[in-house]
């Protein structure tokens, strides 16, 4: 009879379609950003929920993504949302250049700071100027309160911002192939290291992305023979440079040349075939 | 009637105790009772936006056959993009492809016929593009013609009851229908009149011949879609392409013959998605 009490007991989880409890063992120790061995990521990917989205990021310590996505009438948007959640179009700010091919969109470390990329283009849709503008979330809506004045040309590609162990927030922007990383006090842009072109890694670059609180960099470098790749460096600290580069051969070069890793270093994002997808780390 | 809830919870239980999956929505299946099929001509099929991974990798430019389940495609040992070294890969669809040709030239568009015997190849020459057609005797290709068609850029291969036929890409965004007849490839058909708009790139052909997926180029507003257009015979126009609402994928699409499956390439990976 008291076997009958278990056979019922266990028809409740499945007639109310409860989870089963998992085995023994807990949870799965936590990711961490090792440097004793190559970066490597598995081959199968997994998909967030939100389609025709790109150039995704997440804030450095607040439970925040930011993407670009696909609005009415094909129209880029600023979309946001928590990590690996839903993203739904972001009140304030709106875009009508339909040829821009990347907006890079990035949270401060607090999600309280919003910088996109602008450009003005001609009549034949060919950028002639760009410039990022600063919005900052007042907690009812987002702002406009300026413009980066580190990021300006045409050619300009600016990272993620990290939220680095002294506390500062902290980007790397790519201009003319070379890497000029910048951190920030809270009021002033201050520039730290600075990289010629070719010093760390192949000298053509496409993008550079932080992770792992500034201590981890991703590159996207083409190679001598014109293929791009990714690249992968760490450092102990904020106050040396980073080294050479290796190669992560496991990441995809997505069109939006954003690969955006955890701080942890447990995922890398990226998008393709208008989806963002995850990786976890091996 | 308690005798049948009583069966009822030990059946549940059954599940429970044992361990047994619950049964679910599975999406990447026709359902039974509604087997997947072609829309009536005039109507775009639908597919949806979660994309199904397939384990192969290291491989682009996907064409299959539907009689045989296998695929062939331009497989790169050190990675795709890394062009210098490369072979056409060969094998079941849903698994790792292994090596059918190699040559110290870089192949491109490697296109299956449907019934999976013959293969067609191309590689540069210097400036000439050589074409190559291979049939499969037992395990191996053996080349069999050279330059069945003028150029390599062909988009994949249809078949039907005058043979198989292919659309290519003739230079200066134009391009025409060709068909192979009494074992020679000529032009037959007026697909060129109806697409005013682009060039397509990545054309697919469907195994019928009657529907087409490319992407293309909308010179009003600069924004590059995936277009769908479709004609009820292959002696007739295609319609005016619209713009379809699957991946963008970087590469060739092939869709299955029941228009069930839309296989699609990206993040250097073949997905698929479903009808």
């Amino acid at each position: 009879m008291r076997w009958g009490w278990l056979v019922v007991l266990c028809a409740c989880n499945q007639i109310l379609d409860l989870h089963e409890t998992s085995g023994p063992g807990g949870p799965d120790a936590a990711y961490a950003c090792r440097t004793d061995r190559p970066l490597r990521f598995a081959a199968t990917l997994q998909q967030l929920p939100s389609p025709d989205c790109a150039e995704y990021s997440e804030a450095a310590t607040a439970d925040a993504a930011v993407a670009t996505c696909q609005g009415a009438a094909g129209v880029t948007e600023i979309w946001t949302g928590t990590r690996d959640g839903a993203l739904m179009p972001l009140r304030g700010i709106t875009t009508s250049f339909r040829y821009q091919p990347n907006y890079t969109p990035r949270l401060a470390s607090d999600a309280t700071r919003l910088y996109v990329r602008i450009d003005t283009v001609d009549i034949n849709f060919m950028p002639i100027a760009t410039r990022y503008d600063e919005y900052r979330n007042g907690g009812t809506g987002w702002t406009l309160v300026g413009t980066l004045g580190l990021a300006n040309q045409l050619d300009d590609w600016l990272s993620n911002i990290a939220r680095d162990p002294t506390d500062r927030d902290r980007v790397v922007l790519l201009r003319a192939n070379t890497l000029q990383e910048w951190s920030y006090d809270g009021a002033t842009w201050t520039p730290d290291h600075m990289y010629a072109a070719g010093a760390i890694s192949p000298p053509t670059l496409r993008s550079v992305m932080f992770a792992a609180n500034g201590l981890h960099i991703l590159v996207i470098a083409v190679g001598a023979d014109g293929v791009p790749q990714v690249l992968w460096g760490k450092r102990d600290s904020v106050s040396e440079p980073f080294g050479t580069l290796a190669e992560v051969p496991d990441l995809p070069v997505p069109d939006d040349n954003t690969v955006f890793m955890s701080n942890d270093c447990g995922r890398a994002y990226f998008s393709g075939l208008g989806a963002t997808f995850y990786t976890h780390q091996l | 009637m308690i005798r049948w809830l009583l069966l009822l919870t030990l059946a549940c239980a059954c599940n429970q105790v044992h361990g047994l999956d619950q049964t679910g929505l599975i999406y990447d299946t026709p359902p039974i009772d509604a087997p997947w099929a072609c829309p009536a001509i005039g109507t775009m099929p639908t597919f949806s936006r979660q994309l199904h991974q397939l384990p192969g990798r290291g491989c682009r430019q996907y064409t299959f056959s539907p009689k045989t389940k296998r695929a062939v495609a331009l497989c790169y040992p050190n990675g795709v993009g890394a062009n210098k070294e490369s072979f056409v890969g060969e094998g079941p669809l849903d698994d790792e492809l292994t090596p059918a040709l190699s040559s110290p030239e870089p192949f491109e568009n490697p296109r299956l016929t449907p019934d999976g015997q013959r293969l067609y190849v191309s590689h540069q020459q210097g400036t000439t593009v050589v074409t190559e057609q291979y049939t499969r005797v037992n395990d191996t290709w053996v080349l069999t013609k050279t330059n069945p068609f003028p150029n390599g850029y062909i988009s994949t291969i249809a078949t039907g009851p005058g043979g198989d036929r292919a659309l290519m890409y003739t230079g200066g965004g134009l391009w025409e229908e060709w068909a192979e007849i009494a074992g020679t490839w000529m032009v037959v058909g007026p697909f060129d009149a109806d697409f005013p708009l682009i060039a397509p790139v990545h054309t697919s052909l469907s195994l019928d011949g009657l529907r087409v997926i490319f992407e293309g180029l909308d010179y009003n507003d600069g924004r590059v879609s995936m277009y769908y257009s479709d004609r009820s015979a292959v002696d007739q126009r295609f319609r005016t392409p619209v713009v379809i609402d699957v991946p963008k994928s970087q590469d060739l699409v092939a869709m299955t013959e029941d228009c069930g499956k839309l296989y699609v390439f990206g993040l250097e990976r073949l997905f698929y998605v479903s009808q």
